[in-house]
């Protein structure tokens, strides 16, 4: 009852400024949680290595792909955890509820914040997968690792789901060379004054606490791949990849910003950062987590204190 | 003794049974009210000899239909007081005869006010043989400048006279020094002292009555209107401008009519009866224009000043308006006053308005009018500028201007040339927290449109014709950060040139019968570029996520109309078959449609009408689904077919009710699909003409026309709306399927210097999908989700409250008002949209309008 009386102040607290706002067309909005904010169990991001697997229809050999699956607890880090999945054709659903499917292996963890696995898919796994979807294999065989990871959470269990493509040796000269995940040098802050510290994986930050840090990731130039596919009317044409960056963090800290894209067409990016890092007080786990839009995913964890 | 009062009325919401006078060639502008009915004849009233003794008086006021002959044709009270003064002036005014009234130059019906007054005359003043002279003199009404005609003017010594139609008088009265006394019903009474000579002509200085009861000095036409469909609701500029939530603009104030669903927020799309907006057409005195209201449903983009009436057609329309599946919106604009130089300026907190009519000879008219609004500099002044914690908002710019000239050429033949256009853009406003967001964005809309129209009657026939020129630019582009729509560059923009030609030739021999052909023809020329990151994903077949797209073309587009109407008049019954032709050309494809149209009215009494109507209605695809790799340049017209039955009563003067059954199929529908693969291929036509809509209900409405204080409707729809989107699928609401819909809308104007207006509306939530589960996707870093059909969740009930009050100051010259305008005025907490956390686990509501008082002034010569 305390919570909604308090909502409801509130909301007419915000009132006046709706008022004008509203003459501006604007609307009000709930106040969810930021997603950046890991306040409980979450999955943050699922690496396949490589994310573009290879096999052979006539010679049936498939290359191993090693899974590591970043899930984080910001209430306890220590919990221990257990995760179940399964395999099966990629869905638009996500999730393995339809046509045949197969389990994967039951992993467990006794606190940490990484599962892994390697998956060693036999090839008419992979042949049936190709059968399943509506493409029947064009431009990649897409299998999905659906999976559910539970640690006890009130919330209950967290599902995920990632598609590992594999790609026929025969189309290497048509494709091109496999996707390869996007490997992040480092991370650069910013502070209001202009001076700037680069952080690595691991490092820990010091960050000055109620100050916006411009936060930057560091990609390398020969990380942002150009590659061939085909587009939606079956045309082949050459992209070149858009990376995509997600930001987390444990603690009492926040983004401006909880995604961010790398500027393309090889432009700087902006000054003050493509989001702002701001810690109250205590510490915590940043992660940057970066996409290359087509199956490829690395990520940063960078500890943090703060003190007033 | 008796004077004259005239009061603005109201049409009515269908047109009643025809009078006799000849329809115009096309729905446009109403005639102009050029002369007032000028009181000939007034046998007096018999005086209640009880009340005679008693010395007793009275005021009645009565409305009165004036036929063209100036005879009256029927008279009613328009508030009932004592029973014996009441029949007295009732049997008195019967017996009256005018002047005609005329309309553009020509004797025609008109409805006036009239009040009796029963006052005890004074005894003659014994006047002694004097020399006399001539006082000739001018009254006009305070604050508007407008003739008073039909005012007594006395002096000292008894003589009298009475002002004509341009409130000029003369008065013979004794040389010496005189007082002049100006009375007229609904004035104050106002008197000035000259001196006379003997023989002498004086011009008195110009008398300014200021009003002590509500009224207006207009007088409107009821049924003047072709007849044109069965179901039009008309509402009138007084009915318009007052309604409260508004915000000052009467055209909004056309979406409380029943068959409108109501736009979430301030928005101003027509929803009408279960249908996208892109049904409905939008016409401005005949000709289409690309939108009614600027941005973010900002005021309408016409001068509150310029607006005759609204016409709005929820359906079963006739065959003049075409390619359109569901309703149209017409707009009609007015001549500028030929009695002298108006004009009106208004500021509020949004925008400034001006406004200025002149005649410039007795047969040529102008008018300008222009709006700017400046929301976007005062926004930041009112958002706390706190540096925890950063507002950002989008707020829309807009101006748009017009300008009309009307000419009569000595033949009789009326020239009209307008001017007008729109522009409208989008601006952010930043303000508070530490650092700024890096985010462009650039929507911009402009239009222009000059329209030429002219209009000739020959006997039996009536000859329109109006070209128009069109100039319209939209682009598009936004630069910012983060995923999603925004997150990458994109830029769209599209350069339209039109050409359009109304004409219509209208043959009437006889009351019974009228024949009606006309074209509509319209040439567009599109040239366009587009520079969009797409960021189709479709997991099951694992396309690219990100994909550019560049595009540069020149897209003509030809749409050739042509119409026959037959209005057959047999008794009671009324009939109007039609056919509608259209021809719709692009790149290398034709399409054609044929839409034969039929409705039919029956008076069973000369209150009581039914009507019925059923017809096929196409509508081409819109420009960017024909494009070949927005769209798909092979689609086909989408069709509909509407029917409806109603009954329409009319139980005084003052009350009316309407109720109507309708039922519209859509067919064809163009709808968005999914690639998938054939033979080996991937299939992506991205548009398809796949759906099927379906949308039935009842429409209500009881309305209290505009007397001298009060006016107000009721409007109730009862619907359902629903959609097909593939075959397959399973019929779900339509976006805006709102099942009920009640609008009340009341005002009182108390005073001339008072007028408050209220708004209640209650209307069922909008359906939605609700998500039924969500995973997280690790390769977009979002969360996929699984939901249900549109339909198996509503929002709540929608209710708000709104209420208006304005305040008047008048002085000789000139008049400004104040208002206020309080829209939720309970702050009601209505849910426009249901929205999700990132990860679909909390469920929330965007919420409407919270209490929102604007204010303004405007100000009137």
């Amino acid at each position: 009852m305390r919570g909604l009386l308090e909502r409801r102040l509130s909301a007419a607290a915000r009132a006046p400024l709706c008022a004008l706002v509203a003459s501006a067309f604007c609307a009000c909005t709930p106040d969810f949680q930021s997603q950046s904010q890991v306040v409980d169990l979450r999955v943050l991001a699922v690496q396949a290595e490589p994310p573009e697997a290879q096999f052979d229809p006539d010679g049936g050999t498939v290359d191993p792909v090693k899974l590591t699956v970043l899930a984080v607890d910001g209430a306890r880090p220590d919990a221990g955890a257990t995760l179940t999945a399964r395999l099966c054709a990629a869905t638009d659903s996500g999730v393995c509820d339809e046509g045949p499917s197969i389990a994967a292996d039951t992993l467990s963890r006794d606190g940490g914040d990484l599962f892994s696995t390697t998956l060693v898919l036999p090839q008419a796994v992979v042949a049936e997968a190709a059968d399943a979807s509506d493409l029947r294999g064009f431009d990649g065989v897409r299998v999905q690792y659906s999976f559910s990871i539970d640690d006890g959470d009130d919330a209950g269990p967290q599902t995920g789901e990632k598609v590992i493509v594999y790609s026929q040796k025969t189309d290497a000269g048509l494709l091109g060379h496999p996707n390869k995940n996007p490997v992040l040098a480092g991370a650069q802050f910013t502070e209001p004054d202009g001076g700037t510290q680069q952080i690595q994986d691991g490092q820990p930050l010091a960050a000055p606490a109620e100050v916006a840090l411009g936060l930057t990731p560091i990609l390398p130039r020969d990380q942002v791949e150009t590659y061939q596919t085909f587009d939606l009317r079956g045309n082949l044409i050459t992209l070149p990849e858009f990376p995509a960056y997600s930001f987390y963090t444990t603690g009492n800290a926040e983004f401006d910003s909880d995604t961010a894209s790398e500027p393309v067409d090889g432009g700087a990016a902006p000054p003050q950062g493509l989001t702002r890092f701001t810690a109250h007080a205590g510490q915590g786990t940043l992660w940057i987590v970066v996409r290359d839009g087509r199956g490829g995913e690395s990520w940063l964890t960078i500890p943090w204190s703060s003190t007033r | 003794m008796v004077a004259l009062a005239l009061a603005l009325l109201v049409a009515s919401e269908a047109p009643p049974q025809a009078p006799a006078q000849p329809p115009k060639a096309v729905p446009k502008a109403a005639p102009q009210l050029t002369k007032l009915p000028q009181l000939l004849e007034a046998p007096p009233a018999e005086y209640p000899p009880e009340r005679l003794a008693k010395g007793e008086t009275a005021d009645v006021a009565c409305l009165v239909d004036i036929d063209a002959q100036g005879a009256v044709s029927n008279v009613v009270l328009e508030k009932i007081g004592a029973p014996d003064f009441d029949a007295a002036a009732l049997a008195a005014i019967r017996k009256f005869k005018f002047s005609p009234a005329e309309l553009d130059g020509k004797p025609a019906p008109v409805r006036i006010r009239y009040v009796y007054h029963f006052v005890i005359a004074k005894k003659p003043v014994e006047r002694p043989k004097v020399a006399i002279g001539t006082i000739r003199g001018e009254v006009l009404e305070a604050g508007n400048r407008r003739p008073v005609p039909g005012a007594d003017v006395t002096d000292d010594t008894g003589a009298q006279a009475v002002t004509d139609g341009s409130g000029r008088y003369q008065l013979e009265a004794p040389e010496g020094h005189r007082t002049v006394t100006v009375a007229a019903p609904g004035f104050e009474t106002r008197s000035q002292p000259l001196d006379l000579a003997a023989g002498g002509t004086v011009e008195a200085r110009r008398i300014w009555l200021h009003r002590t009861a509500v009224g207006d000095l207009q007088a409107t036409v009821p049924g003047d209107k072709p007849v044109d469909a069965p179901t039009r609701r008309t509402l009138s500029h007084e009915e318009l401008v007052n309604v409260p939530g508004s915000l000052n603009d009467p055209i909004r104030a056309v979406q409380n009519l029943p068959g409108l669903a109501r736009a979430p927020f301030l928005g101003g799309q027509l929803l009408v009866r279960g249908t996208p907006p892109q049904d409905t057409g939008v016409y401005l005195d005949g000709h289409r224009i690309p939108q009614l209201f600027h941005f973010l449903g900002g005021p309408s983009v016409v001068n509150e000043q310029l607006l005759d009436r609204i016409d709005f057609y929820p359906g079963g329309y006739g065959a003049y308006y075409g390619r359109n599946l569901t309703g149209a919106i017409d707009v009609g604009t007015r001549k500028a006053d030929p009695t002298g130089v108006h004009g009106e300026g208004s500021v509020d907190l949004l925008q400034a308005v001006g406004f200025v009519e002149t005649p410039v000879d007795k047969d040529t008219q102008v008018e300008l009018a222009a709006r700017r609004s400046y929301i976007d500099i005062f926004l930041p002044l009112f958002i706390p500028n706190d540096p925890k914690r950063g507002v950002t908002s989008i707020v829309p710019v807009y101006w748009d201007y017009q300008a009309r000239a009307d000419h009569k050429l000595p033949n009789g033949d009326e020239l009209s040339l307008f001017f007008f256009g729109s522009d409208d853009k989008l601006s952010i406003v930043q303000r508070g927290g530490t650092q700024q967001l890096p985010l462009a964005l650039d929507t911009h809309l402009a239009f222009h449109r000059m329209i030429f129209d002219w209009k000739h009657t020959d006997h039996d026939w009536t000859f329109s014709l109006s070209p128009a020129l069109g100039w319209t630019k939209q682009s598009f582009s936004s630069d910012a950060e983060g995923r999603g729509p925004f997150g990458l560059p994109q830029t769209a923009d599209v350069t339209i040139l039109t050409g359009e030609i109304r004409g219509e030739a209208r043959y009437k021999p006889s009351s019974a019968f009228t024949l009606r052909l006309g074209t509509d023809l319209e040439f567009d020329r599109a040239s366009y570029s587009a520079d969009l990151q797409s960021s189709i994903q479709i997991l099951s077949l694992g396309l690219p996520i990100t994909q550019k797209l560049t595009i540069d073309r020149v897209q003509p587009v030809q749409q050739w109309g042509e119409y026959v109407e037959g209005q057959f008049t047999l008794g009671r019954l009324s009939l109007v078959p039609g056919l509608r032709l259209d021809e719709y050309r692009w790149l290398d494809h034709a399409r054609f449609s044929v839409d034969p149209r039929l409705w039919a009215r029956y008076a069973l009494t000369s209150a009581t009408s039914l009507k019925a109507y059923t017809g096929v209605y196409h509508q081409p695809p819109q420009g960017q689904q024909i494009d070949r790799d927005l769209g798909n340049e092979d689609l086909d017209l989408e069709w509909g077919w509407q029917a409806g039955f109603g009954v329409e009563e009319r139980f005084s003067d003052l009350w009316t009710a309407s109720a109507e059954l309708f039922y519209n199929r859509r067919g064809s529908l163009i709808v968005r699909v999914d690639p998938t693969t054939v033979n080996g291929q991937v299939f992506n036509p991205r548009l398809l003409n796949n759906g099927i809509g379906r949308a039935f209900g009842l429409e209500l409405l009881l309305r209290r026309e505009i007397s001298a204080q009060l006016y107000g409707f009721l409007a109730y729809t009862l619907s359902k709306s629903q959609i097909l989107q593939n075959p397959g699928d399973e019929w779900s609401a339509f976006q805006y399927d709102q099942t009920h819909i009640l609008t009340v809308v009341a005002g009182y104007r108390p005073t001339p210097k008072w007028e408050l207006s209220s708004r209640f509306r209650l209307t069922s939530g909008n359906p939605y999908a609700p998500v039924t589960s969500s995973i997280f996707d690790a390769d977009s870093g979002t969360y996929v989700t699984t939901h249900g059909e549109s339909g198996d969740a509503r929002e709540p009930l929608f209710l708000q409250l709104d209420v208006r009050a304005e305040k008047k100051w008048i002085y000789d010259l000139w008049s400004f008002a104040l208002y206020l305008d309080v829209q939720n005025v309970t702050n009601h907490l209505n849910e426009e949209f249901h929205v999700y956390d990132y990860r679909f686990r909390q469920q929330g509501s965007i919420q409407g309008v919270p209490i929102l008082p604007t204010f303004g002034v405007k100000g009137r010569f």
